[in-house]
Parts: structure tokens; sequence; C-alpha cells
């Protein structure tokens, strides 16, 4: 049998030693077996670890009075994780005498972080968009009073100012879409980086590997996030160059070309 | 045939304790075809004449008429879009748009009255002709002389063939030597447009040139001399 470290380091034994493992056979009955330890394990979860080990198939069926292809148990993997919820619901209508859980119904404490995570980074989201719409209005403010005399004279040549509201809309828009559009390319080349080289979370990761998680941390690049944060970025744009906007409109053009 | 009318115009500043009279009860008329310069020392109220009839501004009291149009009574809208239409204007500085080159900046008025691309080429290239820099058209104002650019900005007021163009110290920055080149300029192409001028100006030599030349002083009309 194969056996978790942690549970090895708590039972205190070591490759060769043997160990005897008591259960209920089919039909309910204890019996039990003795078994030699011929591996130890170790992977990301502690939890995981400390709790199981492995025997081989054939041993555990003489044992249990199994047949051949009877098991307890199955694990489906999915390629992607937000799908689990509705395959299990389907396979659970399909497969009606056996229960079918996903891995949040499993183990709802990883779940629940997940979704915490999430949620955090929305908040941080939401916080950088904020600094960032500051930023921009600062930026076109300061654009704005610059060009007092400029915008006068656009005024005073007859430029509705519908026409220069727009101007600084479409300028700060501009703007923030080109620097939008540079920072999610810095941002393609990091994640690209790091995703062959993975970021080592090992020295903050005793916790992690308690929950579950892999401390070294591969990011990946989701299509949608990042239009939908390069959408967030322009829409804050907009929103942040209207009181700039607002501000040129109501210059007065016979002091505004008087500035020197 | 008087173009533009004004009766009886008065405006009080009162920004500090004590009111400002910048203009104290100013009657005028301009024909059209006139060439005429607003003197004046510093303070007399010269720039403040000019951006009230360019509706930039409104008096206290009084009315200015352009051709049946009293501007002071038209709204926000309106006197943009009077502007727009009727009037040219040409300032001390900063007249043109810094990005644009100095053919784009001629047709930037045309382009706002939605006058199509082919008419504008047609227009703007008649008017680099006219103030003399046709081999300017594709530079942008950074590089063009203090002159040159006051050329621009006097091809952009005419490209629209405004009623009149209204022009505060379009000198103001230039040597002599420049400022006559650009008066006789302006000279030219009142007489070949029948394009009315009203301009203000320090510059005696300036001066010489109008057919008109109205003095202002304290806010009142000292003097009134067709030359
Ligand atoms: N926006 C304003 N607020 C307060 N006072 C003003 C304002 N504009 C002009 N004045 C005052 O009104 C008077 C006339 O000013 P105006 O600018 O019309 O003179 P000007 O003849 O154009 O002078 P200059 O030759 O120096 O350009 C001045 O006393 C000036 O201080
Ligand atoms: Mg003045």
């Amino acid at each position: 049998m194969v056996i978790g470290q942690k549970l090895a380091d708590q039972l205190q034994i070591g490759l060769r030693s043997r160990l005897i493992l008591r259960f209920q056979d089919i039909e309910g009955t204890l019996t039990g077996g003795a078994f030699r330890v011929a591996g130890i394990f170790k992977t990301n979860n502690t939890a995981f670890d400390g709790t199981n080990v492995w025997v081989r198939n054939n041993d555990l069926a003489e044992l249990l009075n199994l047949c051949k292809g009877d098991f307890h148990a199955a694990v489906i993997r999915l390629n992607d994780s937000d799908q689990a919820m509705s395959t299990s619901k389907n396979l659970e209508q399909q497969l009606s005498d056996s229960e079918v859980l996903s891995w949040k119904e499993l183990s709802p404490e990883l779940g629940y972080l997940t979704e915490l995570g999430n949620t955090y980074l929305y908040i941080f989201t939401i916080i950088i968009l904020l600094a960032l719409g500051f930023g921009i209005v600062n930026t076109m403010l300061m654009v704005v009073l610059e060009r007092v005399r400029e915008i006068g004279m656009l005024m005073s040549v007859g430029m509705a100012r519908w026409r220069i509201f727009f101007m600084i809309v479409l300028e700060t828009v501009m703007l923030s879409a080109t620097g939008g559009m540079i920072g999610i390319l810095l941002g393609l080349l990091m994640v690209w980086h790091l995703g062959k080289t993975g970021i080592d979370l090992s020295v903050w990761s005793t916790g992690l590997t308690e929950m579950g998680f892999n401390p070294i941390v591969y990011p990946e690049w989701d299509a949608a996030l990042v239009l939908n944060i390069a959408l967030m970025v322009v829409a804050a744009g907009i929103l942040a160059s209207i009181y700039p906007a607002w501000k040129a409109l109501k210059l007065n053009p016979s002091e505004a070309v008087r500035v020197i | 045939m008087a173009i533009i009318n004004i009766n009886n115009l008065y405006k009080t500043y009162n920004l500090s304790q004590v009111p400002v009279h910048a203009l104290n009860g100013i009657n005028l008329s301009f024909d059209k075809g006139e060439f005429t310069a607003i003197v004046g020392p510093s303070g007399s109220g010269k720039t403040t004449l000019l951006n009230i009839v360019g509706g930039l501004d409104n008096p206290n009291q009084g009315q200015v008429i352009i051709d049946g149009t009293e501007v002071n009574k038209l709204t926000k809208h309106e006197k943009i879009n009077f502007r727009l239409h009727h009037i040219g204007f040409i300032f001390q500085a900063y007249n043109l748009i810094p990005v644009l080159t100095a053919r784009e900046n001629i047709e930037f008025i045309l382009e706002l009255q939605g006058i199509p691309k082919l008419k504008r080429r047609e227009r703007s290239t008649e008017l680099l002709e006219a103030v003399g820099i046709p081999e300017k058209a594709k530079i942008r104002p950074r590089q063009l002389s203090g002159g040159q650019q006051q050329r621009v900005a006097v091809a952009r007021a005419l490209a629209s063939r405004p009623r009149f163009i209204l022009a505060d110290e379009p000198t103001a920055n230039l040597d002599s030597a420049s400022a006559e080149n650009l008066l006789s300029i302006m000279k030219d192409l009142n007489h070949k447009e029948n394009t009315t001028f009203i301009f203000s100006t320090h510059d005696e030599r300036v001066v010489k040139m109008a057919r008109r030349i109205v003095t202002l002083e304290d806010g009142k009309i000292k003097s009134d001399n067709q030359v």
C-alpha cells in the first residue's frame, strides 16, 4: 500500500512497516487485512495526505468480496470547474440510484474560499477603477485649464457647446483607451511569463496546502475578464470626463480669450 | 446702409468696490464694406465694445442690432450659431488650433458650418493665395511665424464670408513691418471681397491705414473721423 506522508508521520511508521486495515465488507461484516507500506506520497494537500492510503484494487476486492467492476465511488474531472454544477445536476438525473456531488458540495469551504477570492477581486477592481477615475478627472481638468484660451476661441468662432463637450469626452476616452491597451499588453506579457514560471507562494502556503491548493500558482489569461476590464476602464473614462467637459462648457468666451 | 447699429450701450463691471464703467453710452453704426479702427488708451473699453458687438458678452443697457437682429436678445445657443454664420473673429494670440495645419485651420469654420469638402478646399486655396502663404498649406501653426499665423487667422475669419470681421488688436504681437503687412492684406481683402473690418489697435502705423477711426476714452466716443 501507499500512504500519505502526514498520516505516516502521525502513525510513526516508515517504508516496509505493516499496517492492519479494518473495514466492512459488502454484506456489512467486519473484516480486515494486513498491508505493507510500499511507498509514501506527498501532495499539495496536507489534509488529503493525512487521511488517505491507497491499496491495490484486487487485494481489496478479495477482502470485501467484491465482484470485478464493483466501485463505491467514481471521480469525474472536468476541464472547466464552472461546469461542475450543471454536469453534476445532469448526472444526478441520469443516475437516479447514485448520489452525485460537485466539488463545492463535497468541500463547501473550498467553494466558499474561491467565491470569497472572486469577491475580493471585484472589490479591488472597483477600488482601482475609482482611483483611475480620479486620476482621469485630475488630468482632464488640467487639460481644460491649460487650454482655456483655445476653448474660448473655439466658442467665440461659433463651435457648438455640445461639440466642445464631446471633444473633451472623446479626448478622455482616447487617452484612457490607449492607456488601457498598454496596460493590458503589459499584463498579458506578465501573465504569459508567470504562466510559464509560476508564482511560488510556498513561503506563505501552509494555509493554502491545508485547503488543498497548489502553492505554485500559474496565472492564466481570461479573455472575457480582460474585455470586461477594458470596457470598465473606458466607462470610467467617460464618467470621469463629464466633470472636466462640463467645466469647459461653463467658460465664458469673452473672459476665456482674455486669459493670458 | 448700416449693418451694425449700436444704441446707447452701457457696460459696468462690479468686480471691485468701485464699479468700472467700461462703456458709458456708446452710439455707433457701421456700414457694409467699412475698414474701421477703434483706438483709445488702455482701459478705454475697446475690447469690451468688440466683445459685446460680437455677442461674446452682454451689455447692462442698450442694444446691438446686426441686420435687424438684436444680438443680446438671442439665447446662448442662438448666439453661438449667429457668430458661426455671420461674424468672423481674429484675436491677438492663440488664434489657431495647434494640431491642425494652416489649411485645416482656415477650413475649420466651414467645416463647423457643414460645407462639403470640395467647396472648403476651393475656398481655402483661394484664401491661402490671397494672404500670400500658399506654400504653407500643410504647415502647423507652431512652425509659422507670428505674422504668418495671423494671416491664417485672417483667412479663417474670411472663409465663410461673414457679414463683418471683428479683430481685437490683431497686430499686438507683431513687429511693425509684419503689422503693416497684415493690415495691407486685410485692406486688400476688404476691397476684393467687400468684407467689413472692425479692429482695435494701439499701433499708429496701423491706425493710419484705416479709413475710419473711432476714438474711445473712458467708455465714451471721443472722436469719429473718416480719413
Ligand atoms: N472681465 C472684467 N472684469 C472687470 N473689469 C473688466 C473686465 N474686463 C474689462 N474690465 C475693465 O473695463 C475697462 C475696459 O476694459 P477693456 O479691456 O475694454 O479696455 P481696452 O480698451 O481693450 O484696453 P487695452 O487697450 O489695454 O486692451 C477696464 O478698466 C478694465 O479694467
Ligand atoms: Mg483690449
